[in-house]
């Protein structure tokens, strides 16, 4: 990391790579349909029977007009591929995400009705889960660059804005992570940072402060001046598989300092939920 | 086979720190690798007592660490957290064993100290679970030779 706070020395993936596994990842919603085109689909795959029957006649019978036979190929083709595409609809989106946001939302719950043991008041904080991704590497492209990378998955409170964030992340070296998320990612501990600067300062942030922010945060300072985050505490810890393996992350973040703590991140509140997410994660529960 | 489940108020957790690019992190060993209970098999054959450490998930044994004459420690496959302890022990020995267990085996597993920030958070909370649980363990041990 140099003196801006700027990751140096490894290389960055080309990011269309990463789009197309975004867009065709399959942590999506289900496509959903608007009433026409549903009730479209359908009626289009009632067509099949009435095809299907017409090639047959078609099959048997000799005195037929010249455009029977070929109409009633076209109008098969045509339910076929409704049939087709209703599947693909069906199959579409990830099956677990209610239940991963359903336990987001009751972790939130759950800390709201058992604040911390010494009576101080609870702090709301936002909740992110990230999934680990690895990033295929083409041959011909010689240069060592990043192998994994995390996404964000899902987050409580929702938000409307789409999450489109990624950080690189190495096994295990924490210096060359990016985030914090890629902090806990190699640590594999529950990890919160002390408190950091408040980039929303009146009348105008030092540079200092973002200096300091992206070096505790490992993020870089152009990337601060433009998202200018509010989190003021960062903490975390990983989520792993049913068999030991490394899943990806949770995150928590807060504009207030006080929020995330060890007592909000240990004990009997983050086992529940983290068995949670390992079992439906690892595909256990629905 | 018997299971003692772990009170987790009842073992200190010191606040620990590590240093990213010189910056401070508090750090804290993570659920998945606080032990949850403790299940204690003798085998009679070999005339060793087992320690198994519970924890949320099922991770599979990977290395086996024979840490000195006695003792022997299994590791998990993926995080290298400590899964069991094998020790031999001679029948019917209730206070050699208790010994053991608040003496000599946390200080063993505390000098292992592995690289990784995790385990070695893994091994000092197993290493004071011993020592809080260790009368406990040595009554099961020895109800089963």
């Amino acid at each position: 990391m140099d003196t801006d706070g700027n990751l140096r020395g490894h290389g960055w993936p080309s990011t269309w790579s990463i789009d197309l596994t975004l867009m065709t990842g399959y942590w999506r919603d289900q496509i959903k349909l608007s009433k026409f085109w549903s009730l479209t689909l359908r009626l289009t795959q009632l067509l099949a029977p009435l095809g299907l029957g017409a090639i047959s006649i078609a099959i048997t019978y000799d005195y037929k007009p010249a455009w029977f036979f070929p109409t009633s190929i076209v109008v098969a083709v045509i339910s076929a591929l409704a049939f087709i595409a209703q599947w693909a609809i069906d199959n579409s989106g990830c099956p677990y995400k209610k239940y991963v946001e359903a336990v987001l939302e009751y972790a939130d719950q759950f800390w709201e009705i058992h604040p911390n043991q010494y009576g101080k008041e609870r702090f709301r904080f936002r909740i992110t889960l990230f999934e680990l991704m690895t990033l295929r590497r083409w041959r011909w492209r010689k240069r060592k660059t990043w192998t994994h990378y995390l996404v964000a998955r899902a987050r409580f409170p929702k938000s409307g804005q789409r999450r489109k964030r990624i950080w690189f992340v190495h096994d295990h070296e924490a210096e060359v992570c990016q985030g914090i998320a890629g902090r806990i990612f190699a640590k594999e501990t529950i990890l919160f940072t002390e408190e950091l600067p408040d980039l929303h300062s009146i009348p105008q942030p030092r540079d200092a402060d973002f200096k300091k922010y992206a070096t505790s945060t490992g993020t870089t300072i152009a990337e601060l001046r433009t998202d200018m985050p509010y989190s003021r505490v960062i903490g975390g810890m990983p989520v792993l598989s049913q068999d030991g393996q490394r899943w990806g992350v949770l995150v928590f973040d807060a504009p207030i300092t006080e929020a995330i703590s060890k007592d909000s991140l240990y004990g009997e509140n983050s086992d529940r939920f983290a068995m949670m997410l390992t079992v439906i994660l690892s595909g256990g529960a629905p | 086979m018997k299971m003692i489940t772990i009170d987790a108020s009842q073992i200190p957790s010191g606040n620990a720190v590590t240093i990213i690019n010189g910056v401070k992190f508090n750090v804290a060993v993570s659920p998945y690798q606080f032990p949850k209970a403790f299940e204690v098999e003798y085998n009679k054959d070999e005339g060793t007592v087992t320690i198994h450490f519970k924890y949320l998930g099922k991770e599979q044994i990977g290395e086996i660490d024979h840490v000195s004459d006695q003792v022997t420690i299994s590791h998990g496959r993926h995080s290298g957290k400590i899964l069991a302890v094998h020790f031999h022990a001679d029948e019917c020995d209730i206070k050699a064993i208790r010994m053991f267990a608040t003496g000599e085996m946390p200080e063993l597993i505390k000098q292992i100290r592995p690289e990784q920030i995790s385990t070695r958070l893994n091994f000092d909370v197993a290493a004071s679970a011993l020592n809080v649980y260790a009368p406990q363990i040595a009554e099961f041990a020895v109800a089963q030779m």
